[in-house]
């Protein structure tokens, strides 16, 4: 960008030079933003930040002197963790969860990649998804619950089924705007190559939709994420083995907060990991290739 | 591609028809129902010969493309391409679209070659070599592995060129293939399109904006007139290929009159 030579469009950072002499270049409205804070590396800002606001949790707790029985400092709460993670109290809840997680997410995966196909393929099957989309899809997925645990009792069938319920239609509208939305000449190309049926599919159709594809696990795994947690809040311990939303729940029972604390951010941090996971996917397929825009992280 | 049977051919032109264009009409189907791009055309390439397509925007030049490569079914008259009707799209009719979206953006510029090759039936290997000779064809060697988002508009036409080239097909259907370049680029792409014709014998259809590529490229070209299109007329221009003889000057003068013709009609107020 070459220093502007008339007034910038955006607010003026520094008052105007007197009229008359000539201005020294102004730096680009980028670079300036770029001054100070904003030149550190976003890991050092981040990193900064969040030591900031560690800092002020425990200096809250220190300073208001608040009951151990309702809140806990940091420092409780890593000793928790550490506790957790190295005792196995956290490990078997989280390995739990993620197991029914990721069972309901593929149940709900091949469901939605079947209705998708019957959408796409037939007038009838597009009619139908419309309409159970628009039917459940507002409805929150643990508000379904009760009618699992009737339908298939007190145990983890019953978790199973309401994330493969959450999962399944966020990911069919997605597939299903993917495929409805492939450029009509990328499947010319492929048609006049002479691929038809499966052939088509796979190679012209499938990662043509891919961009939209991602988006659908990504929303599919963050309602399923919400709704298991929140199912074992409610539901309590499935068989033996409780998961992480009963083990929150536990830990308040005998009013160990810090424990509670270390569930939370156990939940957070797999949060975090499993979305850093799906950006990096999304970063070696459909940004570099100009599907989407690379979404900044 | 120059172990193609045709090579040896004869002069230009002098061959069976390879296409036959009969009577057709064709349109689309929209929510106000049937509309007309193309009333009456008709009109034959022979084998080895290279015909243009010209005509005012929205005349249905492509249109008439689309049903040669089989992707619209004409509403009357007929196709014969190599002695079969009811065309379905195949290889043997490579297109060079007028989109520019017709890479496949997943693909680099090699990928999109080899793959069609692959898709195509050419063994792997041979399919990269293939691709790249052709890549490095239309000057494009320093571009082989970017993405189609990383190249420009002008060098995705290239890409999408030199595969239909690769494939060598029975006929090559081209909408505008050199319309995003510059004036040089597409005076080497339109001569070495002109070499590889003349060395394979390949039957082209070719769409233009361009009366001079139209004389220039072309054994005949098909003038349409205004949607709902007709042939007003085939002008003959074969063995016109240097811009300096005097046929050229003639064919061209002859072309733009037809065309101005068209105009005067589409705008005379319509009593
Ligand atoms: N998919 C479509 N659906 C409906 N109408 C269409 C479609 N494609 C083209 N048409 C119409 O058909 C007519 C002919 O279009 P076509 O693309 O064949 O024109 P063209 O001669 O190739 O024009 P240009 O030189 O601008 O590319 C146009 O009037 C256009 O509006
Ligand atoms: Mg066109």
């Amino acid at each position: 960008m070459p220093p502007p030579t008339d007034a910038p469009a955006g607010p003026p950072a520094a008052p105007a030079p007197p009229a008359g002499r000539r201005p020294a270049p102004a730096l680009p409205r980028s670079a300036r933003r770029r001054a100070g804070w904003g030149r550190l590396p976003t890991a050092v800002r981040r990193g900064v930040l969040l030591a900031a606001l560690i800092a002020a949790w425990q200096g809250y707790v220190s300073a208001a002197g608040v009951s151990p029985l309702v809140f806990a400092g940091p420092a409780d709460v890593a000793a928790a963790l550490v506790a957790g993670w190295a005792g196995g109290d956290l490990v078997a809840p989280t390995l739990t969860t993620l197991r029914l997680l990721g069972l309901g997410m593929l149940i709900g995966s091949v469901l939605a990649l079947a209705l998708t196909a019957l959408a796409v393929g037939t007038r009838l099957g597009d009619d139908l998804l419309s309409l159970l989309t628009a039917m459940i899809n507002p409805l929150p997925s643990v508000a379904v619950l009760p009618l699992a645990m009737l339908w298939f009792g007190l145990n983890e069938t019953a978790l199973v089924f309401v994330v493969a319920n959450a999962v399944l239609w966020p990911m069919a509208v997605s597939l299903g705007t993917g495929f409805r939305t492939v450029p009509a000449t990328t499947v010319a190309v492929g048609r006049s190559l002479g691929l038809r049926g499966w052939r088509l599919v796979r190679d012209i159709r499938l990662p043509a939709a891919l961009p939209h594809t991602i988006a659908g696990v990504r929303t599919g795994w963050a309602f399923g994420w919400r709704t298991i947690i929140a199912a074992e809040l409610v539901f309590g311990v499935a068989g033996a083995r409780g998961g992480l939303g009963f083990y929150i729940n536990d830990a308040r029972y005998y009013l160990d907060i810090p424990n509670v604390f270390a569930g939370l951010v156990t939940i957070a941090l797999i949060g975090i990991a499993l979305d850093l996971l799906f950006t990096a996917v999304e970063r070696r397929t459909v940004v570099r290739w100009g599907m989407r825009e690379g979404a900044a992280t | 591609m120059a172990d193609t049977a045709e090579a040896s051919a004869a002069a230009p032109g002098t061959g069976p028809p390879l296409l036959e264009v009969a009577g057709v009409a064709v349109g689309y189907n929209g929510p106000d129902g049937y509309t007309a791009a193309v009333a009456d055309a008709s009109f034959t390439v022979r084998a080895g010969e290279t015909v243009m397509l010209i005509g005012p925007s929205g005349c249905g030049k492509s249109t008439l493309l689309r049903v040669v490569a089989g992707f619209l079914r004409p509403a009357a008259g007929r196709v014969v391409f190599d002695g079969r009707t009811g065309l379905a799209p195949g290889p043997d009719r490579a297109v060079v679209f007028q989109e520019s979206d017709q890479l496949l953006p997943w693909r680099t510029a090699l990928g999109n070659v080899a793959y069609a090759l692959r898709a195509t039936g050419t063994p792997r290997a041979r399919a990269r070599a293939l691709a790249r000779d052709h890549l490095v064809g239309v000057g494009l060697a320093h571009a082989l592995d970017r993405h189609p988002h990383q190249l420009s508009g002008g060098m995705k036409q290239r890409v999408a060129i030199a595969r239909a080239l690769a494939l060598a097909p029975r006929m090559l259907l081209m909408d505008e293939p050199f319309g995003a370049l510059d004036a040089q680029t597409r005076g080497r792409l339109q001569h070495d399109l002109a070499a590889l014709v003349r060395r394979t014998g390949t039957t082209v259809l070719f769409v233009t904006h361009s009366i001079d590529e139209a004389v220039l490229l072309g054994d005949r070209v098909v003038v349409l007139g205004d949607r709902p299109s007709r042939v007003r007329e085939v002008v003959d221009v074969a063995g016109v290929d240097r811009p300096d003889a005097p046929e050229f000057t003639a064919a061209r003068r002859r072309l733009r009159a037809l065309l101005a013709e068209e105009e005067e009609t589409a705008h005379a107020p319509a009593h």
